[in-house]
């Protein structure tokens, strides 16, 4: 059996079988490295098991409480901003095609619902454009580019996904981990 | 020592703060930070070798652990969850910010468990943790996670691998590589010629 044999059992925390014991016992006496390295483990396990525990400073759970409060108003914060931002949007979005009724009081209301009807449909032929656009780009794409190719970009651009996704979910959101 | 409330009272008592708690009230749960502060603050202080991170990663292992309470598993030991938590956001933290543990000497806020009227015992006490801390930071995040949760709170292999999220054979296998590096970095420390001097300094000189 080797030194390596040995050095390896020195640091085995459950009883060795009797007879490895005394080949181990026969080894250290006459290696002065093993010698050495079993005392310093004894040593150092002794440090370990006798240094004391530390304790937090006085006031901990008082401290929590703040903290708790502190992460909730912020969060209650962060809500109610992101509540009042989609409800702006939103109501940008449908006040939109009635802007004309308020820009034109002096005319009667349905024909102020009539422009704004129309103001509203003369988006359409602009969604139209961009999709057009977009699909024409598309398959021109499909029949520049071997299948092969685009299910390699495809598969690529997806894995940059998920591993940027993973990342942020690890080191930007602290994700709690729990057994 | 294994910081578990004893007592199958306690067990209830500590299950009922966990259903309080889970009903929204903070105040049961501030019961349990009441009983566990010690042990969590000091597993973070082992990982993170200072009492400034150590105070942060315990309060935010107790916020944790208050949103995650719906994921606890009421079959288990409290503790065991709660460090377990501890224990991942200790290993996240120095993932993330590669932090080198800095010297005692540079944080007099700490506070050790036992409050010692006499300052020798302190300063003695101070150096224990000192060059304990110096030994640990050898280690990588999760050694060093192993080997503060088998020494200072005896965990079982088993325990060690369901808090880390580790195989049985790997947490004997990490348990077993931390001992040496633990034991070739006390050696470096403290090499035999000097540790022989010191010894025969104390010797007396009629024998």
């Amino acid at each position: 059996m080797n030194h390596r044999f040995f050095e390896e059992r020195l640091f085995v925390d459950q009883p060795l079988p009797l007879e490895e014991q005394i080949l181990v016992e026969e080894h250290i006496q006459s290696c002065e490295r093993c010698r050495v390295l079993r005392a310093a483990w004894q040593e150092t396990e002794v440090e370990l098991k006798l240094t004391q525990w530390v304790a937090p400073r006085e006031g901990f759970s008082q401290r929590w409480r703040e903290r708790y409060l502190r992460r909730t108003t912020v969060a209650q914060q962060r809500r109610a901003l992101g509540v009042f931002l989609v409800t702006s949007l939103l109501a940008a979005l449908f006040a939109f095609p009635f802007f004309a009724i308020i820009a034109s009081p002096a005319q009667p209301l349905w024909l102020r619902v009539m422009v704004a009807l129309y103001n509203l449909s003369a988006l359409i032929p602009v969604v139209e454009g961009v999709v057009t656009f977009l699909s024409t780009v598309g398959r021109a794409i499909v029949q520049v580019i071997p299948l092969t190719m685009e299910i390699a970009f495809g598969i690529a651009f997806l894995a940059l996904m998920g591993l940027w996704l993973a990342m942020l979910r690890k080191f930007s959101f602290g994700r709690v981990r729990t057994p | 020592m294994k910081p578990t409330v004893q007592g199958e009272d306690v067990r209830e008592q500590e299950l009922r703060w966990v259903q309080q708690a889970l009903a929204g009230d903070t105040e049961a749960f501030v019961q349990l930070i009441e009983i566990y502060q010690r042990s969590v603050y000091n597993l973070c202080y082992r990982m993170l070798g200072n009492a400034e991170d150590a105070e942060d990663a315990a309060q935010e292992t107790f916020l944790r652990a208050f949103h995650s309470l719906r994921k606890f598993d009421q079959q288990r030991s409290f503790v065991t969850w709660l460090l377990s938590i501890a224990a991942h956001y200790c290993i996240d933290q120095i993932r993330k910010r590669k932090m080198t543990l800095f010297s005692l000497e540079d944080n007099p806020d700490l506070e050790f468990a036992s409050h010692d009227p006499h300052p020798e015992t302190t300063i003695s006490l101070r150096e224990d943790q000192q060059r304990l801390q110096q030994l640990l930071k050898t280690l990588s995040e999760t050694d060093r996670a192993a080997i503060v949760l088998y020494y200072w709170y005896d965990f079982s292999y088993e325990e060690i691998a369901q808090s880390l999220s580790l195989t049985v054979s790997a947490v004997k296998s990490r348990l077993h590589r931390a001992r040496r590096t633990l034991a070739e970095g006390w050696l470096e420390k403290y090499p035999p010629a000097s540790r022989e001097v010191e010894r025969k300094g104390y010797e007396s000189p009629v024998f």
